[in-house]
């Protein structure tokens, strides 16, 4: 496995971490998401998305959030040379002060069963890259799906009756949002069942390696 | 998810692991004490299971009967690892 895979999980993972911060931080200020959005400069939407650890927003967006929120100072760690030992030549590299030890620890929240989640999530969006190259993946999905609804199991059926609609729409960030609701697609969901065994385990195996701490960076 | 389902599991889990006693954590373990709970009790269709003697083995019953697998596939319900993490 390439060090870029290894990385991408925990890459997904920081996010999402930083994301739900900002969203306590927020919550805790007693900030709406209308108001902060405004004072921000951008819409709710792209809030959302921030508060959702999505990728997509610039670091500038993340940036401006967490300076309203009083966070912005965080970012100092990343901009001075605190985690990275600072170039050969440069003033601090000429300090006699001793360089400060950092550990960087990425914790999955027991109670929320987060890292569970990560990997629920890790799946399904691997599983809609794929659907989206090949319509023949939607249509397993779609069998499947069937044949769990022909078992007559009313549990589950509003859930699935659900993926009928997102399988029919391709409408995909219904089941890769951040939200309640998108936690329960995934949990009753027949598009996870179409990645291939191999596919399934080297995410499992990234998986793995976040719980053993493999990606633990000093 | 029903009790016969959640037995399926621990059978199932049984067979990956060669343990004979499993703890089920969250809402499903409302199935060891009740039976047949209420509708509203039964609508998750996974199960959070470890081994009582070797919590360890829970990834290697998530490997198997997990998301996404052949069993999820085939019987539209799973289980998940029931073990808390810790620090990574």
């Amino acid at each position: 496995m390439s060090a870029h895979e290894s990385y991408a999980l925990l890459e997904r993972q920081l996010l999402l971490q930083l994301g739900d911060r900002l969203k306590r931080l927020r919550e805790a200020q007693r900030l709406g998401t209308v108001e902060l959005a405004a004072r921000a400069g951008m819409t709710r939407n792209t809030l959302r998305a921030v508060e959702s650890g999505d990728p997509a927003p610039s670091i500038g967006t993340y940036l401006r959030v967490m300076s309203i929120l009083g966070v912005g100072g965080d970012l100092a760690l990343l901009a001075g040379d605190v985690l990275q030992p600072a170039p050969a030549g440069s003033a601090a590299a000429r300090s006699r002060h001793p360089a400060p030890v950092v550990q960087v620890r990425v914790r999955a929240d027991p109670t929320r069963h987060q890292l569970q989640d990560l990997q629920s999530l890790a799946l399904h969006e691997e599983a809609v890259r794929l659907a989206k190259a090949d319509p023949a993946q939607v249509q397993q999905a779609k069998d499947t799906l069937q044949r769990w609804l022909a078992t007559g199991d009313v549990r589950s059926a509003a859930l699935w009756r659900e993926w009928e609609d997102i399988l029919k729409a391709g409408a995909w960030r219904k089941v890769l949002a951040h939200t309640r609701r998108a936690q329960q697609l995934r949990q009753a969901s027949p598009l996870v069942t179409t990645l291939s065994a191999e596919t399934r385990q080297a995410i499992l195996q990234q998986v793995g390696e976040l719980k053993e701490g493999d990606c633990d960076r000093r | 998810m029903t009790r016969e389902e959640l037995e399926h599991i621990i059978r199932a889990s049984g067979d990956i692991t060669d343990q004979y006693e499993f703890v089920i954590v969250g809402s499903q373990s409302i199935l060891g004490a009740v039976p047949r709970p209420e509708e509203v009790f039964t609508v998750s269709m996974e199960a959070d299971i470890y081994p009582l003697q070797a919590p360890e083995l829970a990834d290697r019953i998530d490997g198997s009967i997990g998301e996404g697998s052949q069993f999820h596939e085939t019987y539209g319900y799973l289980s998940h690892p029931g073990r808390s993490y810790g620090f990574l």
